[in-house]
């Protein structure tokens, strides 16, 4: 199945009480959303209209050798097999969209290595948008306190700042930067009771590059986010820019190299790849250890050719790993 | 799994993917010379990825070596040899063959890289 027919898989993530339940009420409720098979932790079966909602139990299996990051959700990926025999069969209606929403306390990232891996589910379905939402009344607080808080936001492609009307507004501003800081990449929209701008939200070209595109505006990319003490370590992102084409090869030598290693303290990775040739550069996306299979763009979204890769850490030196980086493309060279 | 050699194709891992897309033709149909060419394509992508796997272990006397497209040999200058299926597996049979973590950040491999470039 070509990639353009896989179903999208929305998943909704965030902390407990965050308001994932009542964005995903209005967001079936909002014409964009279509038919839509749902997937939770918590409920039972439970019919809402014409939707779908199924149970799903906290079965993991962790790979040898492999992090929490990396292990596999045999639960997730057995109902989303089942849903889809289910719909060819003519058990269910048709769907367009699946929403996975998970736990408060759940690691979204082995819900995106299911999907990308499992060899079956990878062939019919694609991670839409990791959605996580963060509220302002606790959302701090939360980041502060809970590794699980921040490497929900962390992973994200979006934020939706919920609980907006109980709190000063400057409040909401250190909200924003300390957002800024844990996860440039990140689309952040707000909402009022679950209602936001959910065209937005789904746009096919709005998949969390603003800090690339900051880059460019900048001429050398944006300034390094200072490293924040959080609840898991000291969390930095930056934006590294490389001025001349990469190898290619040598580039997945090197980050598998560097994943191996330090991959649970990679919390994100995106970028767009300048690896010579024709057409558009290639886009680079991964959350810890998991890297999706990396898209091909006809042409380069601006005039700026140069490589900008975001990378999101904690406790591990960025500047260190642009150093890695230059020396092993410098080593392609001569090879 | 290949009819001939009954070696089975492992999942691509995304390091797999080549640096150009040959596409299909305008309506879609992948005629003989398309496939040939991805193939081609493929086996120089995998023989380039062993040789820049190579070139990062070149301080330790590891070599990666492409096996008729289908996995890598990993060999030490002692005569051991480890097959992997992709690029990440490589890291953890070159440790087990030093018996020493490997690591890109590493001061001493930056320095070894750049003394070979």
């Amino acid at each position: 199945m070509s990639a353009e027919n896989r179903l999208p898989v929305l998943i909704v993530s965030g902390f407990l009480g965050s308001g994932k339940t009542t964005l995903l009420r209005r967001f079936l409720q909002h014409p964009l959303a279509g038919e839509v098979a749902i997937i939770v932790n918590e409920f039972g079966e439970v019919g809402i209209d014409h939707h779908l909602i199924r149970k799903t139990d906290e079965r993991t299996v962790l790979l040898d050798h492999g992090c929490v990051c990396c292990s596999m959700r045999s639960d997730l990926a057995h109902a989303l097999r089942e849903l889809l025999s289910k719909r060819d069969r003519g058990v269910i209606p048709r769907f367009d969209r699946v929403v996975i929403e998970t736990t408060g306390l759940a690691d979204p990232v082995p819900i995106v290595h299911t999907i990308v891996s499992d060899p079956v589910v990878r062939n019919h379905f694609r991670v839409e948008r990791l959605v996580v939402t963060l509220d302002a009344v606790s959302g701090q607080a939360n980041l502060d306190t809970y590794g699980e808080a921040v490497r929900q936001v962390a992973a994200a492609d979006a934020v939706i700042l919920t609980k907006l009307d109980l709190v000063e507004e400057e409040a909401v501003d250190a909200l924003r930067a300390t957002l800024a800081a844990i996860n440039p990449t990140a689309m952040v929209l707000d909402s009022a009771f679950g209602r936001t701008d959910f065209h937005r939200l789904l746009a096919a070209d709005s998949a969390g590059l603003g800090a690339l595109e900051l880059a460019s505006a900048n001429g050398t990319g944006p300034e390094p986010a200072p490293a924040v003490a959080h609840g898991m370590g000291a969390v930095a992102s930056r934006c590294i820019v490389i001025d001349r084409p990469l190898d290619w090869h040598m580039f997945g030598v090197w980050l598998t190299m560097l994943l191996h290693r330090h991959g649970s303290r990679i919390l994100r990775m995106k970028g767009f790849l300048n690896v010579g040739g024709e057409g558009g550069p290639l886009v680079l996306e991964g959350v810890q250890h998991v890297i999706h299979a990396p898209r091909h763009l006809r042409e380069w979204p601006d005039d700026d050719r140069r490589s900008r890769i975001v990378v999101i850490t904690r406790d591990l030196d960025i500047d260190l790993i642009e150093e890695s980086l230059h020396a092993f493309q410098d080593a392609a060279q001569s090879a | 799994m290949c009819v001939l050699c009954g070696v089975l194709w492992t999942e691509d891992h995304w390091s797999e993917a080549g640096a150009e897309e040959i596409p299909d033709e305008p309506d879609g149909t992948v005629v003989m010379e398309i496939h040939m060419a991805r193939r081609g394509q493929r086996l120089r992508d995998r023989a380039r990825r062993a040789r820049m796997a190579s070139t990062a272990l070149r301080a330790w006397g590891i070599t990666l070596q492409d096996w008729e497209g289908s996995c890598y040999i990993v060999r030490d200058r002692k005569g051991n040899s480890a097959v992997v299926p992709d690029l990440a597996q490589v890291w953890e049979a070159a440790e087990d063959m030093l018996g020493a973590p490997l690591d890109p950040l590493d001061p001493n491999l930056l320095a070894a890289l750049r003394r070979g470039a």
